[in-house]
C-alpha cells in the first residue's frame, strides 16, 4: 500500500471530488424540484410533516399520493444512492494525470519536533532573541509589587498538566513575587488537577528562594482547593475581601467568568496570566480597566522575569524560559519554512498541471 | 396522556428556582452585602450538587465499563485497564489520611497523569504545522489574506527575529492588533454579549 497516498488526500484529488459531488448535488436539486413549491432545491430541506397530536389522530387522513417528477425511477435510485454514499478520500485512487510533487507529511512532524526538542534536549540558551514586552505586563507587576506583608490574595488557577509547559513558566515569576512581598494565596480550582499542579509551583518556587542566602519565605501549608460545580460557582468567593485576584488560566473564558461573575462583587483588582492565544480575547478587558495587569505566552513571562530581576532578585526557572525561547525562535521558522515550501510545492503542481 | 398543568411538586420546584434566581440577581446590585447569608447557601448548595454529580459521573462510567466487561464486547481489554486505574486511585486516595495528597496518589499524578495530559498537549504543534503546511496557500479561496496575517505575526511573534526587522514593520503591526483586530474582536465580544442575553430571556419567558 503506498503510504503517501492513503495518508492524506491532495488537494487537487479534494478539487476533482468536490467537483463530483457538486455535480451530484446539482442532479438531484433538479431532481427533487416540484412545480408548486415556494422554495425548493435547498440542500437538507425536508418536507413539513404533520405531527399527531393525539392518539389516532393521523389514521383519519390519507397519505398524500407519491410526488411525480417524470424522471425514470432508475434514474432517481442511482441519485439516491451517489448522494447516500460516503464520499471515499483515504483509498482513493488517483489518475496518472494528477500525480503531483509533494511533501511526505511525516517530514513535516519531524522537521518541527527536531526545531522543538533540539534546543530543549542540548539546553540551547542562544539564540534568545528580544521578548517584547506587550502594555500591561508593567502594571501586573505594579499591582503585586503594591501588595504588602500579610495581604490576601484570591488566586483562581484555571490551568493542569495539560498546558503547563507554558503556564508553569508565566506563574513562576509572578508567584515568587507575590510570595517575596509576603502575600497570603488562597487558591481555588475548578479543575480536579488544579491544586495538584498550584501546589507543585509554589513549593517550587519556595524551595529556589529559600536556597538563597537572606531570603525567608512563609513555608506554611499551601491553600489550593478544588471546587467542583464550574463558573457558577465563582461569585461564592466574591464574598471575601482581598487585595488583588490573579487569574491563572490557560483559556480566556476563565478570566472573564472571573470579571463577569467575581469582580464585581468584592471590587478586587484582578490581574489575568494567560497563555498568549488568550491575550487578544482579552486585550478589550485592560484596555477599558477591568483587568489591571495582563501577562501572557512566553513573551510575557520573560518581560515579567526581567522586571523583576531587577528589582527582586534572580527570578525562578530563567534556563527554561531561555531554552523555551530559543524553541520557539526555531519552531517560528520552521512554520515559516513549511509555509514557503507548501506554497512552492502548491505553485509547481500548478503549473504542472497547465501544462 | 402527558398532562400540561404543573403537578404541586413542580410548582414548587419552579418557584424555588425563581426565588434563587432573584435572590442571586439581587445579590449583583448593591444589596449583595444584606444578603450575603441566604446567597452563601445557595452557592454552597451549588458546589454539593457539583461534587455529587461529580460522583455520579464516575458511577456511572463505572457502571458502563464493567457491564462492557461483563458482557465480553470489544476491546473490554481496555476497559478493565480503565476501572483497574480507578479503583486503584480511589482506593489509595481513601485509605491514606493524607487524601489527595497521599503519597500513591501524587506518584500517579507526576508520572502518569502529569505527563498523559501535557503529552496529548504537545500533539497540537503536529497538527499546527500540518494546517500551516497544507492550507495557508495563496491559490486558496482568501488564502492569500491569511497568509499575510499569519506570516506578519509569526515574523513579529518570533524574539528572534523582532530586532532584525525595521521599527515600522513592527510598530504597523502594532496598529493591526491593536485597532482591526481589537475592534473586530470587541465586536464579537459584544454580539456573544447580547445573543447571550436575548437567549436568557427567551429562556426565562419560556419562548426557547
Amino acid at each position: 500500500m503506498d503510504f503517501e497516498s492513503s495518508f492524506e488526500p491532495e488537494d487537487e484529488e479534494l478539487e476533482d471530488e468536490e467537483q463530483t459531488l457538486d455535480a451530484g448535488i446539482s442532479a438531484a436539486n433538479e431532481v427533487v424540484s416540484a412545480p408548486g413549491r415556494l422554495v425548493s432545491g435547498v440542500q437538507g430541506l425536508l418536507e413539513p410533516i404533520r405531527v399527531a397530536t393525539a392518539p389516532g389522530e393521523g389514521d383519519q387522513e390519507q397519505s398524500p399520493p407519491p410526488p411525480t417528477t417524470g424522471y425514470d425511477p432508475d434514474q432517481l435510485r442511482r441519485v439516491r444512492t451517489l448522494l447516500a454514499e460516503e464520499p471515499l478520500i483515504a483509498g482513493a485512487t488517483r489518475s496518472p494525470s494528477h500525480q503531483q510533487t509533494s511533501l511526505w507529511m511525516p517530514w513535516v512532524f519531524l522537521l518541527i519536533g527536531v526545531a522543538v526538542a533540539v534546543p530543549i534536549l542540548f539546553q540551547w540558551a542562544r539564540p534568545l532573541g528580544q521578548a517584547r514586552q506587550w502594555p500591561g505586563v508593567a502594571e501586573a507587576f505594579s499591582a503585586i509589587n503594591r501588595l504588602q506583608n500579610g495581604d490576601t490574595v484570591q488566586v483562581l488557577w484555571a490551568y493542569d498538566p495539560a498546558t503547563a509547559g507554558e503556564l508553569d513558566l508565566l506563574a513562576a515569576p509572578l508567584v515568587q513575587h507575590m510570595l517575596d512581598k509576603g502575600a497570603r494565596l488562597e487558591i481555588i480550582s475548578l479543575l480536579p488537577n488544579g491544586p495538584a499542579t498550584a501546589r507543585r509551583l509554589v513549593s517550587g518556587v519556595r524551595r529556589i528562594r529559600s536556597q538563597e542566602p537572606g531570603i525567608t519565605l512563609d513555608q506554611s501549608p499551601i491553600d489550593a482547593r478544588f471546587v467542583p460545580g464550574g463558573a457558577m460557582v465563582l461569585p461564592a468567593f466574591g464574598a471575601t475581601p482581598a487585595a488583588l485576584a490573579v487569574v491563572f488560566g490557560a483559556q480566556a473564558e476563565d478570566v472573564q467568568a472571573w470579571l463577569e461573575l467575581v469582580a464585581p462583587r468584592n471590587r478586587t483588582p484582578v490581574v489575568a496570566v494567560t497563555a498568549a492565544g488568550a491575550d487578544p480575547v482579552l486585550r478589550p478587558y485592560l484596555d477599558s480597566g477591568q483587568l489591571k495587569g495582563l501577562v501572557s505566552g512566553f513573551d510575557g513571562a520573560a518581560s515579567y522575569s526581567r522586571l523583576l530581576y531587577a528589582t527582586t532578585g534572580q527570578p525562578p526557572n530563567q534556563l527554561q524560559l531561555a531554552q523555551q525561547l530559543v524553541g520557539q525562535n526555531f519552531a517560528l521558522i520552521a512554520f515559516l519554512a513549511l509555509i514557503v515550501t507548501g506554497n512552492l510545492v502548491a505553485a509547481l503542481t500548478t503549473g504542472r498541471r497547465h501544462e | 396522556m402527558p398532562s400540561t398543568r404543573l403537578s404541586v411538586t413542580g410548582f414548587f420546584i419552579s418557584l424555588l428556582a425563581i426565588a434563587c434566581f432573584a435572590l442571586l440577581l439581587l445579590a449583583q446590585t448593591n444589596a449583595g452585602a444584606k444578603l450575603q447569608p441566604a446567597t452563601g447557601v445557595i452557592y454552597q448548595w451549588l458546589m454539593w450538587l457539583g461534587g455529587i454529580a461529580l460522583l455520579l459521573g464516575i458511577a456511572n462510567v463505572a457502571w458502563l465499563h464493567l457491564r462492557r466487561i461483563q458482557s465480553g464486547r470489544r476491546d473490554w481489554e481496555l476497559s478493565l485497564v480503565l476501572i483497574a486505574v480507578l479503583a486503584a486511585v480511589v482506593v489509595a486516595g481513601l485509605i491514606n489520611p493524607l487524601g489527595a495528597q497521599g503519597p500513591l496518589v501524587e506518584w500517579i499524578f507526576d508520572y502518569v497523569l502529569a505527563p498523559g495530559q501535557s503529552a496529548l498537549f504537545a500533539l497540537l504543534v503536529f497538527f499546527m504545522a500540518a494546517a500551516a503546511y497544507r492550507y495557508l496557500r495563496i491559490g486558496r479561496q482568501g488564502g492569500a489574506w491569511m497568509l499575510l496575517g499569519a506570516l506578519i505575526i509569526i515574523l513579529t511573534q518570533a524574539p528572534m527575529l523582532v530586532p532584525v526587522l525595521p521599527a515600522s514593520m513592527v510598530a504597523a503591526t502594532d496598529w493591526f492588533i491593536d485597532a482591526p483586530v481589537m475592534a473586530a474582536l470587541r465586536g464579537v465580544l459584544l454580539g456573544s454579549g447580547i445573543a447571550l442575553l436575548v437567549v436568557a430571556i427567551r429562556m426565562l419567558i419560556g419562548k426557547a
